[in-house]
Formats: C-alpha cells, sequence, structure tokens
C-alpha cells in the first residue's frame, strides 16, 4: 500500500542525491511502497553523509563502526546535518513510525518515535532515552519489524525482545526483527546468546553448534527449580519449537512440557534439560552421537552388511526403488535378492522414490504424477505389499514459496495416483517445513525428514514435523570388514515401520508405452494424423464444407491444437497405459477425436448441466458422461484395477466437475477402455490387442448402434497412425 | 410498380428488405440444415447422423432453437409490415414464398462459393 510520507522520502532522495547519481543507484521510484530499493538507498546516502566513498547497499562493519566512532548517540544536539536527520526520518516513515515530517529537524515528534522504536527493539532498559544508537539504526534500515506481524507470536516476540535487550551490547548480535516469528535471524541468535552465557569472547562465539558450544551446554544442564538467564534460554528453545511453556523459570509446567517433546522427537523422557534436549531443540540434528533405529543409504544390503546393522541396533533401512543414473551409484537400487536379506535378518525396508528432486524446475503436479506412477511399477517389481509407505524426495532446500507454488501440486499428483492407482501410502522426505507443508495439506501420511541438513532454511526456525517416521540426523559408517556400510543414521518415530516381509515381485514387462520422443516423432506425427483425418472428411479446420453434418464449422478445435492437447499430457497416457498394460494410442484415440470435434452444442450441453437444466451431458477433454465414468471406475475399483470408494448417483455432479479435470478425464477414459472390453465381453486391452478388438473398444466408445460403428471405423485408422509413432518411441527406448 | 414471376406487385422494398435480411438470416437457415440433417432425415434414413455428437436434442433446443425462432419472428415481422405498406391488395402466399426465397439466396450463394 502506498504511503504518502514513503514517497516524500523517495523524492527526498532522487531531490537530494542527483535522482541516486550521487549514490550510486538509479533513480528511485516515487510510488510510497517500503522496499529495500528505498531502505538501499537511504543507507547508501548516510554512508555518504559520513563521507564513506565506497558506498554498499549493506550496512556492514565500515558503516557500523564509523556511526559507533563519530555518532555513538545521535540527537538533536549530535546529528551532524539537515540531510543527515532527514534519512533517519525517511527511515522512521518507512518503517512505519512518525518522523516528524522529513525537515531535517531531531524534533519531538522524532524523539517520541525513537522512544518507541527501541521499546519495540526490546532496547528501552539498555538503550533508555530517544537517542539513536548505531545497532538501532542499522536495524532501522532494514526490512524486519519490530511487531507482531500475521501470524506471528507475541510469545515469540518476547523472546526476540529479551534477546536484543540482553545481548545488544556484544560486538556480533544485532537487533533482530520483534515480528514474533521464529527465523533463521533468531535461531542463529539463540546460539549467540548460548555462546556468551557459556563464557565466549566476542570474535569466538559465532551462532554455529560446534564442539565448544556443546561442552558448554552439557554443563549447564537445567530443570525443575532453575531460574535466570539459562532457564530463560531454555524455556526460549522450547517455544520456539512450538512447545506452549512460560519463558522463564523452570517450573513443573515447563517439566511437562520438556517431557512431551522429549516423547515427541524420541529421546529419553527425563523431564529435564539435559544435552540431548537442548541440542534437539537448538539445531535440527540434535545430538548426533544418537544411535537411531533407521537408516538409509545407497549400499546393496549384503548378509554381512545386515548383520553388522543388526548388531548396531537398526531395524528400518530405506532404500531406493530406482536409479536413474546408469553411471552413478550402481547400487543405489534395491538389487536382486537384497529383500531378500533384508526379510532374512529380521530387518525392514521403507522405499524412497527419488529421480533428480534437487531444484524447483522439477516439481508440478506432471511430475508428481508420472514419479508416483513410475514408483507403483518399481515397488510392485519389487515386491513391496499393499500399505507400504514409498516416500517421496525433496531433496533440496525448498523456500516456503516454491512449497507453496511446485512442491504441494508435485505432492497433489503424488497422492492423487499412489492413492488411486495403488494399494501403498505416500511418504515425504525433505526439510522439516516441506515435511509438515505437505502432512498438512494432507498429501502424506508420514515423514521422513533431512535434519543432518541444519542450516537448510526449510530446517532453521521450523519445529520437528508433527508426523515424523524417520530423523535423517547423521553419516556414519557401521560393521567392518565385508560388513562395513556407510549409512545415513535415522532416529526412528515407530509411525512407519516398513515392510518385514514381501511378495515374489512381478516381472518386467516387455513393450510398454514409453513417453513421445516429441523432438523426433511431433511433425511427422501431426502430419499423418492431418492427413488421415481429412481423408475421412475431417480437415484441419471446421468440416468438409458447408453441408457437413457436424458443428466443426463454428468455433471448431483445429486438428493441430487438439493434437498438441493430447501431446502435452503424454506423460499421462503413457503413465496409465503402462498402469493398466494397455496401447497409449487406445486412449490417445478418443480423447484426440473428440478434442477436435469439440463444438458449440457442447459447450451449450455443458451450460444446461452447470444451471442444473438437466443432469449429465459429455464433458471434458474425452466427452464422457459422469454416469459412464463412475461405473468404468466403479468396475476398476471391482477389478482391483484402481483404489477408492465406490462412487454413485449422488456422486453424478461431483464426478461431472471433476470431468473438467483434463487429467481425471484421461483418466477416466483409460479405465473406461477396460470397462468396455467387459461390455463387449472381450478379453481386457493388453499390449497385444488385435485390430478387430481395438476398432470395437473403440466403437464401444461412443455406444452402441450404427452410429457406434461408424466411430469405430473412423477411430481405427487415427488409432494406427497414433500406435505407429508410439511404436517409433518404444523401439528407441 | 414493378413485380417479380409469381409475385404480382411485390415490391423492391420487399426484395432489399429480404435479400439483406437473408445474409444474417445464414446462421439460422444454416441451424435448421443441420437440425434437420442430423434429426428428422436421419430419422427417416435419409441423411447419417454425426456420430460424435451424443448429447441428444436438449442442446438444439436451447441453443440454435431460440436463436431460429427469435430470426424467424423478426423475419416476419419485417416481412408483415412491408407487405400492409406495399402489397396490400396482392398474393398472399405468392409474397410470403417469393420473400422465403430471397432470404434463401446468400446463403445459397456461400453454398456455391464454398
Amino acid at each position: 500500500m502506498a504511503d504518502e510520507m514513503v514517497r516524500l522520502a523517495q523524492k527526498f532522495i532522487n531531490a537530494t542525491y542527483n535522482d541516486g547519481a550521487m549514490l550510486g543507484i538509479t533513480k528511485l521510484a516515487e510510488d510510497g511502497r517500503t522496499g529495500w530499493p528505498t531502505m538501499y538507498a537511504l543507507t547508501r546516502a548516510l554512508q555518504y553523509e559520513m563521507g564513506i566513498t565506497a558506498l554498499s547497499n549493506s550496512f556492514g562493519p565500515t558503516t557500523l563502526s564509523t556511526l559507533q566512532t563519530k555518532y555513538p548517540k545521535l540527537d538533536g544536539s549530535t546529528v551532524p546535518s539537515a540531510n543527515f536527520c532527514r534519512i533517519l526520518q525517511s527511515a522512521l516513515y518507512c518503517k512505519g513510525y512518525d518522523g516528524g515530517e522529513i525537515d531535517g529537524k531531531y524534533n519531538d515528534r522524532v524523539r517520541a518515535a525513537v522512544t518507541k522504536l527501541k521499546s519495540h527493539m526490546g532496547l528501552d532498559a539498555v538503550f533508555p532515552g530517544d537517542a539513536l544508537e548505531p545497532k538501532v539504526v542499522k536495524g532501522l534500515l532494514t526490512m524486519d519489524a519490530y511487531v507482531t506481524v500475521g501470524g506471528g507470536t507475541d510469545g515469540i516476540r518476547a523472546i526476540q525482545r529479551w534477546l536484543n535487550g540482553r545481548y545488544v551490547n556484544r560486538k556480533d548480535f544485532f537487533v533482530i526483527p520483534c515480528d514474533g516469528y521464529h527465523s533463521r535471524d533468531v535461531a542463529r541468535s539463540m546460539l549467540l546468546a548460548i555462546q556468551y552465557e557459556i563464557g565466549m569472547a566476542d570474535g569466538t562465539a559465532n551462532g554455529a553448534f560446534g564442539p565448544g558450544t556443546q561442552a558448554g551446554l552439557k554443563a549447564h544442564p537445567v530443570a525443575v527449580g532453575s531460574t535466570g538467564t539459562w532457564s530463560t534460554l531454555f524455556t526460549a528453545a522450547m517455544i520456539l519449537n512450538k512447545r506452549d511453556v512460560p519463558l522463564g523459570d523452570f517450573t513443573a509446567a515447563v517439566r511437562s512440557g520438556v517431557e512431551a517433546f522429549q516423547s515427541f522427537v524420541g529421546l529419553p523422557v527425563t523431564g529435564t534439560g539435559d544435552f540431548r534436549t537442548w541440542a534437539s531443540l537448538l539445531v535440527s540434528y540434535g545430538d548426533q552421537t544418537r544411535r537411531g533405529a533407521a537408516c538409509d543409504g545407497v549400499t546393496r544390503i549384503t548378509p554381512p552388511r545386515a548383520q553388522a546393522l543388526k548388531d548396531a541396533g537398526y531395524q528400518y533401512i530405506g532404500r531406493y526403488l530406482s536409479n536413474p543414473s546408469t553411471t552413478s551409484l550402481p547400487e543405489k537400487q534395491i538389487q536382486p535378492g537384497e529383500l531378500a536379506t533384508i526379510k532374512e535378518y529380521g530387518l525392514r525396508c521403507f522405499p524412497i522414490y527419488q529421480t533428480w528432486s534437487r531444484s524447483a524446475e522439477y516439481f508440478s503436479y506432471p511430475r508428481g504424477t508420472s514419479d508416483a506412477f513410475s514408483a507403483i511399477e518399481w515397488a510392485r517389481i519389487h515386491g513391496f505389499k499393499p500399505g507400504t509407505t514409498i516416500y517421496f524426495a525433496v531433496d533440496y532446500d525448498a523456500m516456503d514459496g516454491e512449497v507453496t507454488s511446485v512442491v504441494l501440486p508435485h505432492f497433489r499428483g503424488i497422492h492423487h495416483t499412489i492413492s488411486e492407482n495403488s494399494f501403498y501410502r505416500v511418504g515425504v522426505y525433505g526439510p522439516r517445513n516441506v515435511c509438515q507443508r505437505v502432512a498438512d495439506a494432507g498429501y502424506a501420511q508420514t515423514s521422513f525428514v533431512s535434519d543432518m541438513s541444519s542450516g537448510f532454511s526449510g530446517n532453521l526456525g521450523y519445529p520437528m514435523p508433527s508426523n515424523w517416521a524417520f530423523d535423517q540426523i547423521s553419516t556414519i559408517t557401521v560393521g567392518s570388514g565385508t560388513g562395513a556400510i556407510e549409512i545415513d543414521n535415522n532416529i526412528a518415530s515407530g509411525r512407519d515401520t516398513g515392510q518385514g516381509d514381501f511378495d515374489p515381485g512381478t516381472a518386467t514387462v516387455a513393450g510398454l508405452d514409453v513417453d513421445l520422443n516429441k523432438t523426433a516423432h511431433r511433425d511427422a506425427m501431426l502430419r499423418d494424423v492431418q492427413s488421415y483425418l481429412t481423408s475421412i472428411g475431417v480437415p484441419e479446420t471446421g468440416g468438409s464444407g458447408w453441408t457437413d453434418s457436424d458443428w466443426a464449422t463454428l468455433g471448431g478445435t483445429s486438428t493441430t491444437k487438439a493434437f498438441d492437447m493430447v501431446v502435452s499430457a503424454d506423460w499421462l497416457f503413457t503413465s496409465l497405459a503402462r498402469d493398466l498394460k494397455l496401447r497409449k494410442a487406445l486412449i490417445q484415440t478418443p480423447v484426440l477425436w473428440e478434442l477436435r470435434k469439440l463444438n458449440p452444442l457442447d459447450a451449450v450441453a455443458d451450460a444446461a448441466v452447470r444451471n442444473g437444466i438437466t443432469e449429465d451431458c459429455s464433458t471434458g477433454w474425452g466427452q464422457i458422461f459422469a454416469r459412464v465414468a463412475i461405473a468404468a471406475r466403479n468396475y476398476c475399483l471391482k477389478e482391483g484395477l484402481i483404489n477408492g470408494s465406490p462412487l454413485a448417483e449422488p456422486n453424478l455432479r461431483e464426478v461431472w466437475d471433476n470431468l473438467q479435470d483434463p487429467f481425471y478425464n484421461i483418466r477416466s477414459v483409460a479405465y473406461l477402455t477396460v470397462y468396455n472390453a467387459h461390455q463387449l465381453k472381450i478379453a481386457r486391452p493388453s499390449l497385444t490387442t488385435g485390430q478387430a478388438d481395438t476398432q470395437a473398444l473403440l466403437a464401444r466408445y461412443n455406444g452402441l448402434g450404427e452410429d457406434a460403428q461408424q466411430y469405430g471405423r473412423e477411430l481405427i485408422g487415427l488409432y494406427n497412425v497414433l500406435e505407429s509413432y508410439n511404436a517409433l518411441s518404444r523401439s528407441a527406448a | 410498380m414493378s413485380t417479380l414471376p409469381g409475385a404480382r406487385g411485390y415490391s423492391p422494398t420487399a426484395v432489399v428488405l429480404n435479400l439483406l435480411l437473408g445474409l444474417p438470416g445464414v446462421v439460422p437457415v444454416w441451424l435448421l440444415y443441420q437440425f434437420a440433417v442430423n434429426w428428422p432425415l436421419a430419422a427417416l434414413g435419409w441423411t447419417d447422423r454425426e456420430p460424435t455428437d451424443n448429447d441428444g436434442i436438449l442442446p438444439w433446443l436451447l441453443l440454435p432453437g431460440p436463436v431460429v425462432l427469435g430470426s424467424g419472428a423478426l423475419w416476419w415481422l419485417a416481412n408483415r409490415a412491408v407487405r400492409r405498406r406495399t402489397a396490400p391488395g396482392g398474393s398472399r402466399a405468392g409474397y410470403w414464398l417469393t420473400s422465403v426465397l430471397l432470404t434463401l439466396v446468400p446463403t445459397l450463394v456461400l453454398i456455391i462459393v464454398l
């Protein structure tokens, strides 16, 4: 939201510093919006006024030390110039305080605002009065908030103010935000505070959880009756981990909270603030000397290694369903006979699915869906039983915005597919924030937390996910000789105990469809589709002429557009064809045809359903009736091909609405081909279904009677075109 | 006053009116044609229905129906007014038949061109 005084502050910068040229920046937008560009400009202006020649956006050590040397206390008597004061007034306005106009005078309103700001920062006791101290100025020139902002809590803000007030005079401690949010800054400040209390000198204390800090914590356990700074720090750490305890003394209520926390994160329940509890509260990996009951790794579990793991107390072993690389980590994927070894030694296995999930670009709803289909296929090949939880990896430090924009849609695709197309369950592997948000969205039952990466933004400042099953805390080597194996050591909560018994596993099926090689085949495939359709009176656009018997002449979809829509969903056609072990073209053909034949009457029919004039009509990409989709889905459910609850007449509108989603629609087309085989009393479509049955299935897609037979005659040619190119892609795979 | 064959007293105004109405009339005429091909004529076995359309007659009643009926009403009102003014004593059947044929001219031209 624009603010007039912020706009005046921007005007002041532009007018005083030659549209930013004197500060080495471009002209500020005079839009009245506070943002980093304005804060950087004010920082540079301050540096300029202090005579610093190398101007920088950063309020770094030089700026701070110059300020401390020249102006340790800025007030009405020490502000060196009117413009210097205007910079401070502008900054106050940008932070939402009354700067007393931008008149260059450290007036009463400025004094009141500074007093209020310092109180908000928690500095009113350590920095009494209305002067601006250098570290306050540094805080003033950030985008940090010093009042509770939406979603923040007053409890965390109290901790932030307490930390500021107690440690602001330490050299490496800077004013942290007091916005009620746990963050990277707060986590580091907590560690600095502990190091200061341990007695570390400035320069030694660095906010890292190193050996000195750990030794200091071991020497400072807290328990019921503890008071003072250590108990305040401990209760602060509890609150930052979303434990509802009072800040300050270690009371009986705190002990109860500690016991609950220890139980939740898998620590011995002592009710005291011992080192392990301190560690789990302060860093995501906690005490790395702990040995868990679970592990994961990229090395084959041989009998000697299985024995070594068992001897070391491990019960649950995470192994990868597949390995996309043919060159690196040759034993990353579960190896033949390995699960039998795991079973033989009384161990249990939890499967992990990961391909290239190391950046935001990887994640999407389509990718999640095809990953899930692939995971199902591999899990069945390895013989994992229904009920197994498969962990899908988010193996990078996903920012919160990326979780919203790509990770959650990715897991929606995974959840939808695993729930509908298998009897497995979804787990998520990743930083704490990713795991919790995927769990909150209902897309994963359990979490496998990558807590070893304590510096991840997604771990810093986030408590353990509520549904955590495995907590990855360290990499260690277990066993010796042939039994030696490097593993990631995981704490297990017991929420997932993996699988101790396995089915024989399904053989890999040869000849399944693969993704279309678009680069090689798209253009030629389109030309052949156009050629065939033209030959049966369906040219690139419209109908075959003025008296053509359909409406495609008006407002229809061109062959190219319909074709490209089908190609855009190739990943889903491929996945469904592989899952149902039938030819991809059998699903593609009716969808392509129906898209090409869409006409205004279809839109009218849809509008009739939307407005309650009628209950059902053929709709969406595949132009399917909701009742037909329900019948097809129920049949596949009964046959064990898909998972879910049977649908009935009351679900009609819900299914019709779902059919507007192209992906749901395409899935329904696939299930319908299987159902139609049942209705025709012919064999379920497979990789070897002949031309006659294929034509019969395509005809049945449109119902019964001569119209349907005509439909089948027209579509079998289109099927053959699509299948010929699918075959080319298969042969090259 | 000029006349057209079979429509004694048919005025130039009526000729111009119906030719002009025939231009937007292409749409309802085409809709009527499509309806006839897909339903009554197909039922008689004279034409083949488009097999892909399977939503029944309801969509026809919801959009093409009102378009055709509304267009027909406007056409009728306009012609009634012109006939009363220019040929009140002429042949009623001849006037309306001539009007229908003239209105169809743009559509027939379009069919020939396309």
